[in-house]
């Protein structure tokens, strides 16, 4: 680094407190909710229809859309009066438990990191080596890369985000707290790996080695080999269903339950083929393939043909992936083309031409996309406001052949897995900075470990519950709309051997 | 009236209609009392009758009016409707009082049964103050008792804080002797609490060094206080001895601390390079088992008589002679001196700390002795076969032994370390002139190593990189190459001159020739390809206009269809390509960063290009749609069954009727009716359909109610907690054991008159 580049170094700060929504302001605008206990006791007694309003100029997006549903309760619709009284008294509360909520997103102290610079240059000029010199230590320490000769490796962070695992093509596996570097356990399977995940905890993992998908535990002990998945090739983990899908090369789909190690469905993703990439949707549990034919095909373990098919790019997909709230999926072609989809019109937001051939993309919690291009990694920042992909966020240069991108839940940190390793770099401002500790929870002991995998057990939600929608299950039932097929007044009979083709064209 | 006047009887007043129903009434076996008969033989004049002639005509009338037939019963069918709504209305007036409390309950966030008081409180404990007042003294000894009790001073009272007797202590006392007195108490307690906090946070220590001091400490004090016994009481000193000889032994038998001492550890850490340290461990390992072996069997019994094994004597008769052994010759000594001396302490006797001032003397001169034999033995090589290694390393009994030994190795090591590196350092030498070439002249011969690779590369491959544009492939590819060159001569120019640096310019020289020639082949391929790209374009163009031709008429198809479905308005192919920002936005370093990818890429993506040139993607993408939709709804759409002479006359002279309407069927509404790039199935099995309430359950009336309820979440996930805590509450608390019993009327009085009562008061 030279004098110059010493001057004009940049800093990461921790961003000045932005105003929350829900500030002091808002506050006092809202006195019917927020007033102080015991002030006024008559204060208490204004309406929940008020307390609803209120809420949506100063709370966060999910409470405000609880607040519209809260809305839709009408009292004063009910045929019964003790459902009337009912349904005020609970309406009431509802409104209260919402007000609660909103007031609780005070407790969410912690904010977003950024990159700026002082000069106002453009941030991919940023090398981590910058970025890791202006920050604390122990964040600093989360920047690194392990120079490893089997790759290219496949990765996996665990559900609490503190365990990676590591497997690279060549047989090699390891798994290790990446933010202490302790190693947990590394093995040579001695054929090679495509593909690894963790299961419900870190003590469990699944490999997809050459010929079939082994499960290891902790000390690397072979608990079970599923031979009925022949050639696995991309694994994916269904935690709130505690499924495990397989795509294998023969282009099967397979779905594995792993509490009671039944095979929950298999079948064959017929003109789709091979998946190139796959991806879950974690609020709905559909999973995302993308194929050779530029299709994004979404499927269920209920049903042997997808439910929606996008076509996405004219050809082939190289990369796929669904944001955490499953509201857009991003694909890479190998046309070139780097697109942003609304999964919930299958809309096309945004679409971007890229130098290069990208082989995978991931998007971080606050939607920033990170694509691996080559032997390079960019990440761009908050593509789903932006109109596309502007110019990078950041740009980084691992050395080899870049195999799998992958964001850490609740940490600024985007993983590598590439030809010659693993590489760990800061993306400041990609994780969400609040974390929701019943489940993502970094600092877990052995006994609240084990406690979360009871409390998954308990709450699991089972396959037939996966659909496109999942509220529909609060829906009551409604009879099929029937399509009435008024018959002609006259038929003229079928040509026998017309009906016999007629029937074999279907297929 | 004038009847009345007379004392006469004034008959205005009789009911005489009830008069015969009491006759009625009576008659049968009561005897018959003429009423009127005798009433009217009463009567003795005629005078002011009239009025009475006349009432009485007036009733006679009246009777007559009233005594006519009986109206028809009501049918017994209307007389059963009125019976029953008559029953229905009090049955009614009944139930309705119970109305109240039932929609109360109905309402009520959470129900607890009981729910009346009474039964709530039979099964309550019945405390300690309610048992005392119903105790009655029966027997002779407990009136005995409670006599005494009851004229005790010292009964504490539950409404008050004193007793008679500390009431009395307290008015005898001065204010501030008893806050005097309070505030020592609470001094004691809080030294109290102290000290149990102090040992509790010390028991919970777990620092090795800690545990380390404070056992060092207790030997001290333990080796003091022998001291101090064996100059007041040598006996007492003996047995002391005794059961700490017995301790050390026991817990040095026991092998506890094996491997924790530092030389065993040091020599871990050496032995991996050292074969005799190897050896020397193993011989050690081999003593510890023996030893365990041996003593294995009697660990248990007091392994004090170390004398009685024979086998060490011969071994080292010298060494033995460890501090424990120094102690306890010096305590039979003082034993013997002091046989005849009472039990005195230092304290008592001053004289007494010279013979311990002379027992120190005495010890510290014996250890010095034995460190002498140590020494010599350690000289002698014997160190491997010395058996009490597993003494920690701050043991003040065996620590000069260890040291030594220790010492003699580290020296050998040392000197074993410094040959290696002196070696080292002779065979190191003669190398770094080969291996140390300057930063630059690496990097620009990996530079002129890459430029041959790819001068070697491109004329193998003439086939594997054909551009898309060659026109604009053409330019950029030998600038590269010179960009190249340019960097590599201005790394050689700025770099110092060394001889290495000149072998790197005659490397480099042949290096520029050859990508001078690669590049000129690579310009002529590149036209050859040019030339055969264009002739491939022009036999391409036919093809392409037959196609085109095709595709046209499929288009005209397609866009028939699109005439027919209303919605779509999307052309997929432009939809697909089109993007809204292009490689243009992107800033210029970045391709300069990018474009290493790129070139590897390039070629790859040619090649997918080309192999999927040939496919209609979009067709075949529309086909698939058409065929979903086809599948999901498999009605025919206008199909005119209507053909020509059926179903009508004809012939010449018949006028043509007009054509019956054909139905016409529309298709119903599709998700991805308007989307041409998204194909969505309708008819794919949705369990999830199955596990839907099939209707609004009770309270709700309507669906829209029970599905924004539904929509709320309650989890932990989504709320605080008190929160949710209060909107899982039960709706029914009914505790086991209870008896639940119907509403009885009681309560229904009691809330009346509650009611009433209330009222009032307002």
């Amino acid at each position: 680094m030279g004098k110059e580049d010493v001057k004009r170094l940049r800093h990461i700060k921790k961003a000045p407190k932005p105003v929350k929504k829900l500030g002091k302001a808002a506050l006092t605008d809202a006195p019917t909710v927020y007033a102080k206990r015991g002030q006024n006791a008559v204060k208490k007694e204004i309406d929940e229809a008020q307390i609803l309003k209120n809420i949506h100029g100063h709370a966060g997006d999910a409470v405000v859309l609880r607040a519209k549903a809260a809305e839709k309760i009408n009292p004063n619709r009910a045929r019964d009066v003790v459902t009337k009284a009912k349904l005020k008294t609970h309406k009431k509360r509802i409104a209260e438990g919402i007000a609660k909520t909103a007031e609780a997103e005070l407790l969410n102290t912690e904010e977003a990191g950024y990159l700026k610079t002082d000069d106002g240059s453009l941030t991919y000029n940023v090398k981590q080596a910058e970025i890791t010199s202006s920050i604390d230590l122990a964040t600093a320490t989360r920047s690194f890369s392990l120079d490893l000769e089997h790759g290219p490796y496949r990765f996996d962070y665990g559900i609490n985000g503190r365990e990676l695992i590591l497997g690279g093509r060549r047989g090699h596996i390891g798994v290790f707290d990446w933010m202490t570097k302790d190693l947990l356990l590394e093995k040579d399977l001695l054929e090679s790996v495509k593909d690894v995940s963790f299961l419900h905890v870190s003590t469990l993992f699944a490999a997809a080695q050459r010929r079939w998908v082994h499960l290891y535990d902790e000390q690397g002990i072979e608990l079970h080999c599923m031979k009925q998945f022949n050639e696995p090739k991309l694994l994916q983990f269904l935690p709130r269903h505690l499924l495990l899908s397989v795509a294998t090369g023969t282009g099967y789909l397979h779905y594995l339950d792993i509490t009671s190690g039944k095979i929950v469905n298999s079948f064959r993703m017929k003109e789709h083929g091979n998946p190139g990439a796959i991806s879950l949707n974690q609020s709905n549990g559909v999973l995302l393939s993308g194929g050779h034919h530029g299709q994004v095909t979404m499927w269920t373990p209920n049903a042997k043909e997808p439910l929606v098919s996008i076509k996405a790019h004219t050809s082939s997909i190289t990369g796929l992936t669904v944001d955490h709230l499953g509201n857009y999926f991003a694909s890479s072609g190998s046309d070139g083309l780097v697109k942003l989809f609304d999964i919930r019109t299958y809309k096309q937001l945004s679409s971007y031409k890229v130098r290069g051939r990208v082989s995978c993309l991931d998007l971080s919690q606050r939607h920033n996309l990170a694509l691996g291009i080559g032997q390079h990694v960019q990440v761009f920042q908050h593509v789903n406001r932006t109109s596309g992909l502007q110019k990078p966020y950041l740009s980084h240069f691992v050395g080899g052949d870049v195999r799998q991108v992958q964001f850490c839940a609740h940490e600024d940190v985007l993983g590598i897995g590439h030809e010659r390793g693993f590489a760990s770099i800061l993306v400041p401002g990609s994780g969400d900075p609040d974390m929701a500790g019943l489940l993502h929870n970094p600092f877990e002991s052995k006994a609240q470990r084990r406690e979360r995998e009871v409390k998954m057990l308990l709450d699991k939600i089972q396959p037939n519950m996966i659909a496109l929608d999942p509220s529909t299950i609060n829906r009551v039932r409604k009879a099929p709309e029937k399509v009435i097929d008024v018959k002609p007044a006259y038929e003229p009979k079928p040509d026998p051997t017309w009906a016999l083709l007629h029937r074999f064209k279907r297929r | 009236m004038s009847d009345a006047e007379d004392g006469g009887v004034d008959f205005s007043k009789v009911d005489w209609d009830d008069e015969r129903r009491k006759n009625l009434i009576r008659s049968g076996a009561a005897p018959k009392v003429q009423v009127v008969k005798d009433l009217l033989g009463s009567i003795k004049s005629h005078k002011g009758l009239a009025t009475v002639k006349k009432q009485l005509k007036v009733d006679t009338k009246k009777k007559k009016q009233r005594e006519q037939t009986l109206k028809t019963p009501l049918h017994s069918q209307a007389q059963k409707r009125l019976g029953s709504k008559v029953a229905f209305k009090e049955v009614r007036n009944e139930v309705s009082a119970w109305e109240e409390i039932i929609t109360e309950n109905r309402i009520a966030d959470q129900l607890v049964y009981p729910l009346n008081k009474e039964d709530r409180d039979v099964l309550k404990f019945e405390s300690a103050v309610e048992k005392s007042q119903a105790f009655r003294p029966k027997t002779e000894t407990e009136r005995k008792m409670a006599e005494l009790l009851g004229t005790s001073k010292n009964n504490l009272k539950n409404d008050e804080i004193y007793t008679e007797a500390e009431k009395e202590i307290i008015n005898a006392m001065s204010v501030k002797e008893a806050k005097e007195k309070l505030k020592e108490l609470q001094k004691q307690r809080r030294l109290m609490s102290f000290q149990q906090e102090k040992f509790a946070r010390q028991a919970k220590i777990k620092s090795r060094q800690y545990h380390r001091i404070k056992k060092r400490q207790a030997r001290k004090e333990a080796i003091k206080e022998f001291e101090e016994l064996l100059a007041k009481d040598p006996e007492a000193a003996k047995e002391k001895l005794l059961v700490l000889q017995g301790d050390r032994a026991y817990e040095r038998a026991t092998l506890r601390h094996r491997g924790q001492n530092k030389w065993s550890k040091e020599i871990r850490t050496y032995a991996s390079r050292n074969v005799e340290l190897q050896k020397e461990m193993a011989d050690h390992h081999r003593f510890g088992r023996e030893l365990k072996q041996k003593l294995g069997n009697d660990l248990d019994e007091s392994s004090s008589d170390s004398d009685g094994s024979d086998e060490d004597e011969t071994l080292a008769g010298k060494k033995k002679l460890t501090l424990e052994e120094v102690m306890k010759l010096a305590a039979d000594e003082a034993a013997e001196e002091a046989k005849s001396k009472q039990i005195e302490s230092t304290e008592t006797n001053p004289w007494l700390k010279a013979s311990l001032s002379k027992l120190r003397a005495e010890k510290k001169a014996k250890q010095n002795e034995t460190r002498l034999t140590e020494a010599e033995f350690a000289k002698r090589g014997g160190g491997s076969g010395e058996i009490d290694f597993e003494i920690p390393e701050d043991d003040p009994f065996a620590a000069p032994l260890e040291k030594l030994v220790k010492d003699a190795e580290r020296a050998e090591l040392q000197s074993q370390i410094e040959t290696a590196k002196a070696k080292l350092l002779e065979k190191a030498k003669p190398a770094p002139v080969e291996a140390t070439p300057t930063p630059k002249t690496k990097a620009a011969k990996r530079k002129a190593k890459k430029a041959a690779a790819e001068a070697a590369a491109t004329p193998q491959t003439p086939k594997a990189a054909p551009e898309p544009e060659v026109e604009e492939a053409e330019t950029p590819v030998p600038s590269k190459k010179a960009k190249k060159g340019k960097k590599a001569t201005a790394s050689v120019e700025t770099s110092p001159v060394t001889p290495a640096a000149d072998l790197s310019k005659v490397k480099l020289r042949d290096v520029f020739a050859d990508v001078e020639k690669t590049v000129k082949e690579h310009v002529t391929t590149l036209a050859a390809n040019k030339k055969a790209k264009r002739h491939a374009t022009e036999t391409a163009a036919e093809k392409k206009a037959a196609r085109t031709a095709e595709a046209k008429e499929l288009e005209a198809k397609a866009k028939a269809k699109k005439a027919a479905a209303p919605g779509v308005d999307i052309d997929l192919k432009s939809y697909l390509e089109a993007s809204s920002a292009t490689a243009t936005n992107m800033p210029d370093n970045i391709e300069a960063c990018l474009e290493e990818a790129e070139q590897q890429d390039m070629e790859t993506d040619n090649m997918l290009a080309e192999a999927f040139a040939g496919d209609d993607v979009f067709q075949e993408f529309e086909d698939e749609k058409q065929r979903v939709e086809d599948d999901e709804n498999p009605i025919t759409e206008d199909v005119d069954v209507h053909s020509m002479g059926w179903g009508s006359w004809t012939g010449p002279g018949i006028a043509e009727k007009k054509k019956k309407k054909t139905i016409v069927k529309t298709k119903p509404h599709r998700k991805d009716g308007k989307t041409a790039h998204v194909i969505i199935r309708e008819n794919v099995d949705q369990p999830i359909t199955k596990l839907q309430p099939e209707s609004v359950p009770f309270p709700y009336t309507r669906a829209t109610e029970f599905e924004a309820v539904l929509q709320q979440p309650i989890g932990r996930d989504w709320n605080p907690t008190t929160y949710t805590a209060a909107l899982t509450k039960p709706e029914i608390v009914a505790p086991a054991g209870r008896i639940i019993r119907p509403l009885s009327k009681e309560t229904l009085r009691k809330r009346q008159n509650k009611a009433v009562s209330s009222d009032e008061e307002d």
